[in-house]
């Protein structure tokens, strides 16, 4: 009897795949298996993704003590995986960089006063957002607590920024714009002396989290703004010789966020570009410009692309809504440039 | 009497071992061919494919929104010359399974058709994150197999004007362009785009091969008169080139619908363009997707013929000797209330994503599928616009008898019914 035991123990070790590890380590591109030991390597092996059983086709191979598996695609945040060696089973997913639900951050322009021309507001977020179907989900209330439907373009291409965490919505222009038939007919979706909410819901992050809370933004309207940025108007805040403070732009009108990210520069004399930081302030009614090094004496120039805009999109060539001819140029994105000494 | 029992134990376990040992085999053999791929060579991601069109030698253009680049890939097919039939639903599981991610993983950009394979050339993106890569898939319709397409032999070109330089020397976010269509048209690449900082109405011309020389890629203003003597700053959001009472012509849809057309030998960089306002789309709309392409009339006529998909609307089909006679004027001038300016023939075809010219009879369209939500790859002919097992329809009612004059429509629907995978169903003659 003893034997008859002791054969059939051997059979039962002989057809168990014995299999141990330490630990995995996952990345987007690589899975590592530590201190991997396995009393076959012929058996079958596999990655699966765990919720769709879909096969994850990549190639294994041993390095030293370790099994090491690169996916031929990377691995997604999104999904649970499963490693599979014969019985033995080892869930694993790669660990997300963020594990706070999103937040909406802030919400441009600031002001809480806005035209019935608006055309561009910036939302920005606390992480990366999905890309596709977000704008079913931004709505404009009115002061009844009634959608104005068809106010947000709902463009096939949402504009983010390459980070995902800006998207920017455009006010149907067909509507803004006078003499277009959506504005004939619908009129502008904002009205003057009333009050509107933006209302920004359930959206999600690249992991499919959806936003903490709804947020809103609520604001009066006023009449269409029809003054275009004019820089003969703006004052220029001159810092001290050799010092780091910042040099000051007040414009006394809001001007678009993305503009004033991208459209001003500081050159010194000798047409080198200046380096260093900028920040918005004021209700984007003042751009404020720290240097890298301290101001030298001498003569510099701040450049200004004419597309500059307003939240109206108004820019320094002329307003958005113009009469044929009366643009300052014909070329837009002329450069306009503004000199101030440093003595 | 002992041994023979002990013998036989043994003799049952070195059997179980070995059948055990043999199906683990099997398994084995069977899983790996699926598990165990060996990393193809081939390089198959891009950081992103926004847009698509193909060009001369069959070489496939790809616009990157998120790199800002154009790239120029060859590509090697077979011909094929009979006109088969995309029958493919759920595509996006397939795709999905390829991929290794669920379909909700997945989002569909663009889709083209080869010239000469008449494979289904599909741009995918593969997950969410800033730097999710993207594919491009080819679907044949011979066989249905899907493959991924070698992305190695490829030239490629950064679109200028989109203003990153600047902005890393200050550490500041930048300004994206999304590009929303790019054409091949005479030796140079159009590209049409949106940014997110600004609505300007900037084309962009590039010349292919592309050419280090930074001159070659020129930005272009233009504009369009609209009602009321009113300019506005307004991007392209898809647009083609055809040939218009013998010159040759840019065809654009803009962003807030109205259709324009502009000489194509005007588009040079410097150059204040005046697009001519042929037609007004209707509001509330977006554009998705224009082709061109020939089809045959019920007289047995041929006619050119445009082609626009809109997100809201039903897809606008237009014949193009209206749109050279409209052309022949001034353009559309005074408050319209849309759609209007040329004779528009709206075609059944909500839920398509993207659209392109198969064959002489034959459209291949990627739709959602609204009530499975599944991606389907499917062909229409050209002239009907619409697939008829996507209806429940009475002529497939078992007692309902085609009348005399109804001959021609049991003749159709004869044609139809194998070309979209039913062959069953066709009706004696």
């Amino acid at each position: 009897m003893k034997l008859q035991f002791f054969i059939l123990s051997l059979v039962c070790i002989w057809n168990s795949v014995f299999a141990q590890m330490d630990s995995i380590s996952v990345e987007k591109n690589s899975v590592t298996f530590h201190n991997w030991q396995a009393n076959s390597i012929d058996a079958s092996i596999f990655v699966f993704d765990k919720t769709d059983r879909i096969p994850i086709h990549g190639n294994f191979y041993k390095a030293e003590n370790d099994l090491v598996f690169i996916p031929q695609f990377p691995l997604l945040q999104t999904r649970n995986y499963v490693f599979v060696f014969e019985q033995f089973k080892k869930d694993f997913s790669l660990p997300r960089e963020n594990s706070e639900l999103p937040k909406v951050t802030a919400i441009f322009p600031s002001a809480n006063k806005l035209p019935e021309n608006l055309l561009r507001m910036y939302i920005q977020f606390s992480q990366p957002m999905k890309t596709i179907g977000n704008l079913e989900n931004i709505k404009l209330i009115d002061e009844n607590g009634k959608e104005v439907k068809g106010a947000i373009f709902n463009n096939v291409h949402e504009l983010w920024d390459a980070s995902q965490t800006q998207l920017t919505i455009i006010f149907d222009p067909a509507r803004v714009k006078t003499g277009l038939i959506a504005n004939e007919t619908l009129g502008r979706a904002l009205t003057p002396n009333k009050t509107f909410t933006l209302v920004i819901d359930n959206l999600e992050d690249i992991y499919g989290e959806k936003l903490e809370k709804p947020y809103m933004k609520a604001f009066s309207v006023f009449s269409a703004d029809t003054i275009a940025p004019d820089t003969t108007i703006w004052k220029i805040e001159i810092p001290v010789i050799e010092s780091m403070k910042p040099l000051k732009l007040h414009f006394f009108d809001t001007v678009d966020k993305m503009s004033l990210q991208t459209r001003i520069q500081i050159f010194n004399a000798e047409n080198k570009l200046i380096r260093g930081k900028m920040q918005i302030e004021n209700q984007e009614k003042t751009w404020s410009f720290i240097p890298e090094k301290t101001w030298k004496k001498g003569t510099y120039f701040i450049t200004v692309n004419s597309r500059l805009a307003d939240p109206s999109g108004n820019n320094l060539n002329g307003l958005f809504d113009h009469e044929i001819g009366s643009l300052k140029n014909d070329r837009e994105g002329e450069i306009v440039r503004l000199k101030f000494l440093i003595k | 009497m002992k041994t023979i029992k002990n013998l036989s134990i043994i003799l049952l376990a070195v059997l179980c071992m070995y059948s055990c040992k043999a199906q683990q085999n099997v398994m084995k053999k069977g899983a790996s061919s699926e598990a165990l791929v060996t990393t193809n060579s081939l390089q198959t991601l891009l950081p992103g494919a926004s847009v698509m069109t193909f060009g001369p030698n069959n070489v496939l253009f790809v616009g990157d929104s998120k790199a800002g680049v154009i790239y120029a890939i060859e590509t090697q097919a077979k011909v094929l010359k009979d006109p088969i039939s995309f029958n493919l639903k759920g595509v996006d599981r397939i795709i999905a399974k390829k991929l290794g991610v669920s379909t909700s993983d997945l989002i569909f950009n663009d889709m083209q058709i080869h010239p000469v394979s008449q494979e289904a050339y599909i741009a995918v993106q593969r997950g969410f994150a800033p730097d999710a890569p993207a594919v491009i898939v080819a679907v044949s319709p011979a066989d249905s197999n899907v493959r991924l397409i070698d992305l190695s032999k490829k030239t490629q070109v950064q679109v200028k004007n989109i203003r990153t330089d600047a902005f890393e020397i200050y550490k500041r976010p930048s300004s994206r362009l999304n590009i929303t269509d790019i054409d091949y048209h005479d030796g140079y690449i159009y590209v049409a785009g949106l940014t997110n900082g600004e609505f300007a109405s900037t084309l962009r011309k590039i010349a292919y091969p592309f050419s280090n020389k930074q001159e070659t890629v020129s930005g272009i203003e233009m504009y369009h008169a609209v009602h009321l003597q009113k300019e506005t700053r307004a991007p392209i959001r898809t647009m083609a080139f055809e040939e218009i009472n013998g010159e040759s012509t840019l065809i654009a849809a803009y962003t807030c619908t109205p259709l324009v057309s502009i000489p194509t030998s005007e588009i040079k960089e410097g150059n204040h363009v005046k697009a001519k306002t042929i037609a007004e789309l209707g509001y509330g709309n977006t554009p998705i997707d224009m082709i061109t392409f020939t089809a045959q009339e019920q007289d047995g006529s041929f006619d050119k013929k445009l082609l626009i998909i809109n997100k809201e609307r039903s897809a606008s089909l237009i014949s193009l000797k209206d749109f050279a006679e409209a052309n022949k004027g001034k353009g559309l001038e005074g408050f319209s209330m849309g759609p209007e300016g040329v004779k528009i023939f709206p075609v059944p075809m909500s839920g398509t994503m993207q659209v392109a010219e198969q064959n002489q009879m034959m459209l291949t369209t990627l739709q959602r599928n609204i009530d499975s939500g599944s991606v389907d790859l499917l062909s229409e002919l050209k002239g009907a616009y619409f697939r008829l097992s996507n209806f429940d329809s009475e002529y497939e009612f078992p007692d309902y008898k085609y009348t005399e004059g109804g001959k021609v429509w049991k003749d159709f629907h004869n044609m139809v019914k194998p070309m979209e995978g039913f062959p069953e169903l066709i009706k004696e003659k």
